[in-house]
């Protein structure tokens, strides 16, 4: 019952978050719904980032906590979607940020910033994931000696279910949010190389050309990689 | 539009991507089409849900101090490393298992390709007296000749300080490790005779059964002492190997091998078997060089050897 319900709020179109299946109903162009889609990554390009930017290059510490307290929510959110474990995300988040600060000189500016991160952060992923391999967890050690266990803290990032957020129904909100468990499941069971690229597009809502670029891959080979992300989506989720 | 093409168009309707006029067809199609719909609306709930993928709300402040205080301490150096000892360990493990193989394929080999030590001996009603033996070789016995018209020059190999029982032990020895060649050994053993006779048994061994790898002992019976001289015909292609044998031989046994003298040269060309004119060729001095020229026919090599004692106990690998 509670599933059929489910089927009818979404597909009866909600009134908040589901705009963008909306405008394209009433119209409106692909490019204003990928922009709607892409906002929490995009607002982040403030107008002074250049600056701060300039100034994270020339070695000032204070420019990069600036830099880092912008961007932590984006690297964040990244590795939490690939990840799925809350407890590895903020030790994988200071790898990402350490890995930006000594590379932050290299940065020229000729893919935008946000896909830059990416590519860094996804690297990490990847290279986390191997580790955590029985092959490679043999031959790599971790150089990171937490001796003071006591200052660390548990987590210390919160999430939000974006469907408790925007449903005021606290019932329809909870049998919307397992169905989001479901699917979460579901896409990290995923082989990494669809994977990676659902979560890109669907769900950060990068463009094609900015998915190409960070995974390395042509646009066409992109778009043949999530058709069958998709189709495999469909075999496996029953909604 | 058919159903199929609908399905085909549904993720770029999703992503927002048809042109005007596709976009009409297609809606017109969704509109009409119940089964289409249903397609459109689940892929559409799964994108619904993808997008509402939980997200980060907020970062606590402690993240960032942490990372300032990794960066101030110097500790940016990549987390994960190779593990050393592991590395090693490793290395180690592939070593020891390589070299067991290594040691298996030998000891394989040893026990498939068993090494043969050769014993002379003579047939105990053999009286080595009936034959003549030859000291400083200057007397001659009667050669052991294999009969026959060849080519010249006529070669010699001067060897009469080896025991000519040891030559053949040790030509046995080489032929059972591949170092000469079958036709090298048919020309000097098979067609002169030498081994007319001759038996062959596996030494009766006191230490029980031979391990893998450990030298078979085969004695060799010679029915009498073997005569010094060899008139032996060999293909010019096998010149160089009977070449190399009897260095090796020279070098084995440390023989002094000295120069032809030209009385020797008449003596040995008066023999009525001989046929020969009187020049000769000695073998050992001559280059490899000079020996390739002599491809195809076959030539006459005497080979001059000492007698032997009555008891021959030498042996070779």
């Amino acid at each position: 019952m509670s599933l059929k319900r489910c089927r009818a709020v979404v597909d009866e179109g909600l009134p908040s978050s589901d705009g963008s299946s909306r405008r394209k109903d009433e119209g409106l162009s692909s490019s204003d719904s990928n922009r709607t889609r892409r906002s929490h990554t995009r607002s982040l390009g403030l107008d002074d980032t250049p600056d701060l930017l300039a100034r994270c290059k020339a070695g000032e510490l204070e420019a990069f906590d600036e830099f880092v307290h912008r961007y932590e929510k984006f690297i964040f959110n990244i590795i939490y979607q690939h990840l799925g474990a809350k407890d590895e995300v903020e030790d994988l988040a200071q790898e990402v940020f350490i890995r930006v600060f000594r590379s932050i000189h290299k940065f020229r500016g000729e893919a935008s910033l946000e896909t830059w991160l990416y590519r860094i952060a996804l690297n990490c992923i990847r290279t986390y994931r191997k580790s955590k391999g029985s092959f490679f967890r043999f031959f790599l050690q971790s150089l990171r000696i937490d001796v003071d266990d006591d200052r660390k803290q548990p987590q210390p990032f919160e999430t939000i279910s974006k469907v408790i957020k925007e449903i005021d129904d606290p019932m329809q909100a909870m049998e919307h949010q397992v169905i989001v468990s479901e699917v979460m499941a579901v896409v990290r069971s995923l082989p990494p190389k669809y994977r990676e690229l659902i979560l890109m597009r669907d769900v950060d809502g990068l463009s094609y050309s900015e998915i190409a670029r960070i995974v390395g891959v042509s646009i066409g080979t992109v778009k043949s990689r999530l058709n069958r992300a998709r189709q495999l989506i469909r075999k496996r989720v029953s909604i | 539009m058919n159903c199929q093409q609908f399905k085909k168009l549904i993720s770029d309707a999703l992503d927002g991507e048809l042109t005007d006029s596709v976009r009409a067809d297609f809606e017109a199609h969704r509109t009409n089409c119940k089964r289409c719909l249903k397609e459109y609306n689940y892929e559409r709930r799964i994108r619904f849900y993808l997008k509402h993928f939980p997200t980060v709300h907020s970062v606590s402040s402690d993240f960032r101090e942490e990372l300032l205080r990794r960066i101030k301490a110097g500790e940016i150096k990549p987390e994960l490393n190779l593990n050393v000892p592991a590395i090693l360990a490793t290395f180690c493990a592939i070593v020891i298992v390589l070299l067991g193989v290594i040691f298996g394929i030998k000891a394989y080999r040893s026990y498939v390709f068993q090494r043969w030590i050769f014993i002379a001996t003579y047939e105990t009603n053999a009286n080595p007296e009936n034959f003549q033996a030859v000291t400083g070789g200057r007397k001659v016995s009667e050669p052991s000749i294999e009969r026959g018209s060849f080519s010249r020059p006529l070669f010699v190999l001067n060897l009469q300080e080896l025991k000519a029982e040891s030559l053949v032990l040790r030509l046995l020895s080489k032929y059972q490790e591949g170092k000469v060649p079958e036709s090298l050994v048919e020309s000097l053993l098979v067609n002169t005779g030498i081994l007319d006779g001759v038996r062959m048994r596996v030494a009766e061994d006191k230490g029980g059964k031979a391990l893998p790898g450990r030298a078979q002992r085969i004695e060799v019976i010679f029915p009498a002492q073997l005569s010094s001289t060899l008139v032996v015909g060999v293909k010019g292609s096998d010149l160089p190997a009977l070449r190399r044998f009897a260095l090796d031989v020279i070098s084995t046994f440390g023989v002094y091998v000295p120069v032809l003298a030209p009385e020797d040269e008449v003596n040995l060309t008066m023999k009525n078997h001989l046929n020969h004119n009187g020049i000769v060729t000695d073998l050992v001095r001559l280059g490899n060089e000079e020996l390739a020229k002599f491809v195809g026919d076959k030539y006459t090599v005497l080979i001059i050897l000492s007698a032997s004692d009555a008891l021959i106990n030498s042996s070779s690998k």
